[in-house]
């Protein structure tokens, strides 16, 4: 930290998008620093599962030696639980080491996986402040100035550029007017670490259960024993049904000993603890004048899976190339960072808000008994149907999402699902048989029933939710006017591009 | 300020209402013993003081608002109870409601009222009434006519034999042209100043019968024709109750009489939170004096002086009549202003109009059978006649069982006879008409009849008439505030300009929160500071112009076969002047493929427009009150009528099946030829199984082992 507190950037925020922005613009010689609220390594509430794209940017940075990356088991397999029920179990089918990425992920606590990111950062010149709690920041003579509580005494920082990298509760967006409080598209989470977990170290396990929708809970196992557990809903559904998220994890934690052989004997290792991510369905505009917003500060995570670091570290690294760009030109205006909006939604969009559409209509509580049996059907699916589950993604959301083949396998399957159904049901009705409670009119009436339930709980958040898949819908142009996911080849090659 | 209102002020509550004021005021008298606390509570109480004239619904909303928010208010009622049209009067011992009145499920400011400042259920003190029932001379067996709120409803509607189905739904499709089209509430354009009636001449499918339905569901519910009634006014009722598919109930009818079930609690609220009520008490003049508003009252009836006291603000919340009299002034000559001087537009008050609809509470002494619980419209009847019986409503204590007729006479101007008393035998005999057993006796008051005179009152309802909706009435109604001219005086009643247009319960309530809304932005322009939390209107929910438009044009190539059908099939217009405007409209086949091509055009042209544009519309078009409704977009109104109409089919489907299954194990025995149907669609749903299964994904295994895993027990 040097005395006059005046650098070129300002990053608020250590944590992986924090500190791959640090790294990102110290290896261009850019003079920044990062202000860390905490003094690391520290704890943080998160499923610690890193994807292959998420790797690929760590080896990439290099600090794959840092986390020992190589002696870290390699997670390339899946279980999920539907209630007591294996929809599946085998390995993710699309991690198979295409545009660079590892064929696996790792799990990777988040107190060591964000130390190593920002003593990395470090390591390329960035000046690294720990202790350093963010408590202003203003804009003055086109200067940005932001004040903070450095250990005991305060400090303020100056710096023509400042990137809030600092989480759900950004001080930056917060000055910007850009803090986001939709409870539509924020996940709150409760975590815990786990000891003595008997199971495959190679298998991450998710399940869903009908009362915790929507919403999934995880265990991924750590090594040597330990793995951490947690579970993850909508705020809007735990505040419109009064359902308690620390009493749906204890539930959680509950059934997951008589659920998964391999946590029959495990205790908790840490006290659990609960946090909150702001996905990327809300998102408006991450720029302002005098900085951008990366990470969960920017509402970077997915909205089906609520995963964010990956996403958190390729928004610093599209963010970067608007920074270098706004340096040279010596100009930060807002218009000046409007491009990162551009090149982030260039970027993203294409599945993110695909994912966002049917994150929109799983919203919908009433509809939990028939999303969770479409889904289960679609995991039952893919366990036999390599191709379905390659595109659909197993479980992970996954990286390469592909809205118009995903569009393509799920609505044949469901025509096909529709089709069969239909000709069985006719084929009963004629033969005398009567209706068959399952299969596709089981699907219909639970279709049906949640319609019914929906529409006489509340007509009015049933009609706001109809409006929001529409306008969900009509977002959609980018999803499939491209073939590709730009985020396969990873933002360094988008980096490239332009 | 008069003394007598320093006196009030000074013993009601200080500035903070609520639990703070409470605890924090003995301290302060504690510690300084002398006069300061007496003065400081006088500071505080300054322009806080609101006078609410007219204690009806309108004006106790208003009251209940303000009061919440931290005021003083002070109802005067010329009447010894409060309600004005939604009071009951006590004779003899029984209750007696002014009207039966009926409470739509979108009275959102009504229910708001109700369940969250009265803290009553509505489930508890409300019971839904999924439609009407009507009831031809002669005939025993009644009609019933639902809320088209979902699919079962309008096919019930439709088959329902009022009118035929053609027709019905043509009167259904009037609806919604009219809930859709391009008005100008605003009133600027003078060719928009249309009654109900002309709209339904302008349309090119409108038919005799449907004209006549439509003039006696506003005559039986606002007493007021339909070649009288504004089509702009009775469009922005429409839009609020098209509330299809939500399955509303026609209305919610209250399990009690006004004055216990809601007008007492009203009152005991106001009580509680420190208003006080002067019933009983005629205010005779409103002036404005230094731009301070001051009142001059006296008790009902005397012709004393009275008193006279100045307020900081005023709500005016009474009918046509004494809004008259309150605005043009009176003859003694008081300081101040009268409002008129002020504000001219206001000389139009003198041409909004009312009506009287005579009341008789018909005890009898046995029950009548087979009387549905119901509204009853009594078809064809003179004076427009409605019955409801009130023994199936309210506590079944005060009947013994028996029958009591509410007989309302909504046509009460066609009523022969020179007194009330004769007019109420007309009635009688009118009812008696469409009810033969009931024996009314020779003559008003006969002994030796079926009815228990003690406890019937009939009364003519003059001092509550119902405000009329006429054609370009909105213009003369008062704004709930002239902020240029009246400084402190405030309009509200089912009669002032609010976001309800119709007279209605909910459009008195809503004119009482917007001119409560309005005194607290008056009273925090003026000191600087909100009291209490914003006082705001809660929004109704309607569908936008877009969607109402898009169902104009999915219903048109029916509305327009069902016109043609109507023409087809119905006899040749008779030489009678009731069916010449037929014959001028559109009764020539030839004509109707033309008028299709126009109409589509037009439709297209503004469902375009507000695709475009908006739901809201520049604001040229569509009424201005659309600002103050949440919209259901297109997109959403799609989404939500093709879910509908799937879950319609499914119940359908069931129902089918249900029956199916028994007529299908009979018929398999009886009727060889089962065998023959039965594999000629097993065929087909294979064919179209394995068509489906070819053309969708060819890469599929084989799907047997698959068809397993959908059968998972959950």
């Amino acid at each position: 930290m040097r005395a006059s507190g005046r650098y070129d950037v300002i990053v608020v925020g250590g944590g992986p998008a924090g500190a791959t922005m640090a790294w990102a613009l110290a290896q261009q010689g850019i003079d920044v620093a990062v202000l860390e609220r905490a003094s690391f390594p520290r704890e943080k509430v998160c499923g610690d599962f890193v994807e292959p794209a998420g790797l690929r940017i760590i080896e990439r940075m290099g600090c794959a030696d840092a986390l020992g990356l190589k002696s870290r088991a390699k997670i390339d397999k899946v279980r999920a639980y539907y209630g007591p029920h294996i929809a599946y179990q085998n390995d993710v089918a699309y991690y198979d080491g295409e545009a660079g990425m590892p064929p696996h992920g790792h799990i990777v606590p988040r107190h060591e996986l964000d130390t190593a990111l920002l003593e990395n950062a470090a390591k390329a010149g960035a000046d690294v402040i720990h202790q350093a709690l963010v408590r202003e920041v203003h804009r003055e003579d086109g200067l940005m100035r932001v004040d903070a509580k450095v250990g005991k005494g305060n400090k303020s920082f100056t710096a023509p550029v400042v990137v809030g990298a600092d989480g759900v509760q950004s001080v930056v967006a917060a000055h910007a007017g850009l803090r986001r409080d939709d409870k539509r598209h924020i996940g709150i989470s409760q975590r815990v670490y786990l000891d003595g977990v008997e199971m495959d170290e190679s298998e991450a396990c998710i399940w869903f259960d009908e009362d915790h929708y929507p919403g999934y809970g995880w265990v991924f196992p750590t090594g040597n024993g330990r793995a951490n557990a947690g579970m993850g809903m909508l705020s809007e559904t735990t505040e419109r049904f009064g359902i308690s998220l620390q009493q749906s994890f204890r539930e959680s934690m509950d059934r997951l000993k008589y659920r998964h052989p391999g946590c029959a004997n495990a205790v908790m290792a840490t006290k659990p603890l609960g946090g909150a991510v702001h996905m990327y369905g809300g998102i408006t505009r991450n720029h302002f004048a005098g900085g951008i917003l990366v990470g969960d500060a920017g509402g970077f995570v997915d909205p089906m899976t609520a995963e964010g670091i990956t996403q958190g570290m390729e928004s610093s690294i599209i963010g970067a190339s608007t920074i270098a760009a706004a340096l040279e030109r010596e100009s930060f205006e807002e218009a000046d960072f409007a491009r990162f909006d551009d090149d982030f939604r260039d970027y993203f969009d294409h599945g993110m808000l695909y994912l966002s559409f049917y994150a929109t209509m799983m919203r919908n509580r009433h509809f939990g008994d028939f999303f969770l049996s479409m889904t289960q059907q679609g995991f039952e699916r893919a366990q036999t149907d390599r191709e379905f589950a390659r595109v659909c993604g197993t479980g992970f959301g996954g990286l390469n999402v592909q809205p118009a083949a995903i569009a393509s396998q799920l609505w044949t399957g469901i025509a096909r699902h529709i089709a069969e159904g239909g000709a069985a049901v006719l084929a009963d009705l004629v033969a005398g048989r009567g209706i068959p409670r399952d299969g596709f009119v089981g699907d219909w009436n639970l279709w049906q029933s949640g319609w019914r339930a929906s529409v006489d709980d509340d007509r009015a958040w049933h009609m706001s939710w109809l409006a929001d898949i529409v306008r969900a819908a009509m977002k959609l142009g980018p999803s499939f006017t491209r073939k590709e996911n730009p985020r396969l080849k990873g933002p360094f090659a988008a980096e490239l591009e332009s | 300020m008069t003394d007598e209102t320093v006196v009030k002020t000074s013993k009601t509550m200080p500035a903070k209402s609520g639990k703070a004021a409470k605890k924090a005021a003995p301290k302060r008298v504690a510690r300084t013993p002398n006069a300061k606390p007496a003065k400081a509570k006088a500071k505080a109480a300054k322009g806080k003081s609101v006078a609410v004239v007219g204690g009806g619904i309108a004006g106790l909303s208003s009251a209940i608002k303000l009061l919440k928010a931290g005021f003083e208010v002070t109802i005067f009622e010329q009447n010894e109870r409060l309600g004005g049209n939604t009071s009951s009067e006590l004779v003899a011992g029984v209750e007696h409601d002014v009207y039966p009145h009926m409470f739509c499920d979108w009275y959102d400011n009504f229910w708001d009222l109700y369940e969250n400042d009265l803290g009553l259920s509505r489930d508890d003190h409300f019971e839904p009434r999924a439609g009407v029932k009507t009831l031809r001379e002669g005939s025993k067996t009644y009609d019933e006519l639902l809320n088209p709120t979902t699919l079962q409803a309008i096919i019930a509607n439709l088959k329902s034999g009022s009118l035929s189905p053609a027709e019905m739904f043509l009167m259904g499709y009037s609806m919604v042209d009219l809930a859709g089209y391009p008005f100008d509430r605003e009133g600027m354009a003078q060719l928009e100043k249309q009654s109900v009636n002309g709209f339904l001449y302008s349309t090119s499918y409108a038919t005799e019968e449907v004209a006549e339905l439509e003039n006696y569901m506003l005559e039986v519910i606002w007493s007021i024709n339909s070649e009288r009634t504004s089509a702009a006014s009775y469009q922005d009722f429409i839009r609020h109750t098209l509330s299809f598919p939500n399955g509303a109930p026609f209305a919610f009818m209250l399990k009690n009489d006004l004055n216990t079930g809601l007008v007492q609690p009203i009152a005991d609220l106001i009580a509680q939170m420190k208003g006080t009520v002067k019933t009983s008490t005629e205010v005779t003049a409103v002036r404005l004096v230094d731009d301070r508003p001051v009142l001059h009252w006296r008790s009902a009836g005397s012709s004393g002086r009275g008193s006279s006291g100045g307020f900081d603000e005023v709500i005016i919340a009474v009918p046509c009549a004494p809004l008259t009299d309150l605005v043009m002034g009176g003859t003694r000559n008081l300081a101040g202003d009268r409002l008129i001087d002020r504000e001219q537009s206001l000389a139009q008050v003198r041409r909004l109009s009312s009506v009287a609809i005579p009341v008789i509470d018909l005890y009898l002494n046995r029950k009548l059978p087979d009387i549905p619980p119901e509204n009853i419209g009594l078809t064809g009847a003179n004076y427009g006649l409605s019955v409801v019986d009130i023994a199936q409503l309210w506590p079944e204590g005060e009947f013994g069982g028996n029958t009591a007729l509410v007989i309302a006479a909504s046509d009460g101007e066609a009523l022969p006879g020179h007194n009330f008393e004769a007019q109420a035998w007309f009635m009688l005999q009118e009812l008696r008409k469409f009810y033969p057993d009931i024996d009314i006796g020779t003559k008003w008051g006969d002994p030796d009849c079926d009815i228990d005179w003690a406890k019937t009152h009939a009364r003519s309802n003059t001092d509550y008439a119902l405000f009329l909706n006429e054609v370009g009435g909105w213009d003369w109604r008062p704004c709930t505030a002239y902020p240029g001219t009246l400084p402190g005086i405030f309009f509200a009643g089912d009669l002032a300009q609010s976001n309800v247009d119709m007279a209605t319960i909910e459009g008195a309530v809503e004119s009482g929160v917007l001119a409560a809304a309005a005194v607290q932005a008056f009273d925090a322009e003026r000191t600087g500071q909100m009291r209490g939390k914003p006082i705001e209107l809660i929004k109704h929910l309607t569908y936008g112009n877009t969607a109402l438009r898009a169902a104009k044009l999915a219903l048109m190539p029916f509305a327009y076969l069902a016109k043609g059908w109507t023409l087809l099939e119905g006899s040749p217009p008779k030489p009678d002047l009731k069916y010449l405007g037929n014959s001028l409209q559109s009764d020539h086949l030839p004509l109707l493929p033309l008028q299709y091509i126009v109409d589509w055009w037009t439709t297209a042209y503004w469902f375009w427009n507000s695709a475009l544009t908006g739901d809201e519309g520049p604001e040229k078009i569509g009424p201005r009150n659309n600002g103050d409704d949440d919209f259901i977009g297109l997109g959403a109104a799609l989404l939500m009528v093709a879910g509908e109409f799937a879950s319609y089919a499914t119940e359908k489907c069931a129902e089918g099946r249900a029956e199916g299954a028994e007529g299908k194990s009979r018929s398999a025995v009886e009727d060889g030829s089962d065998e023959g149907l039965d594999g000629l669609a097993r065929r087909a749903g294979r064919m179209t199984a394995d068509f489906l299964s070819r053309t969708g994904s060819p890469a599929q295994p084989d799907p047997t082992p698959r068809q397993r895993r959908w059968r998972v027990k959950r």
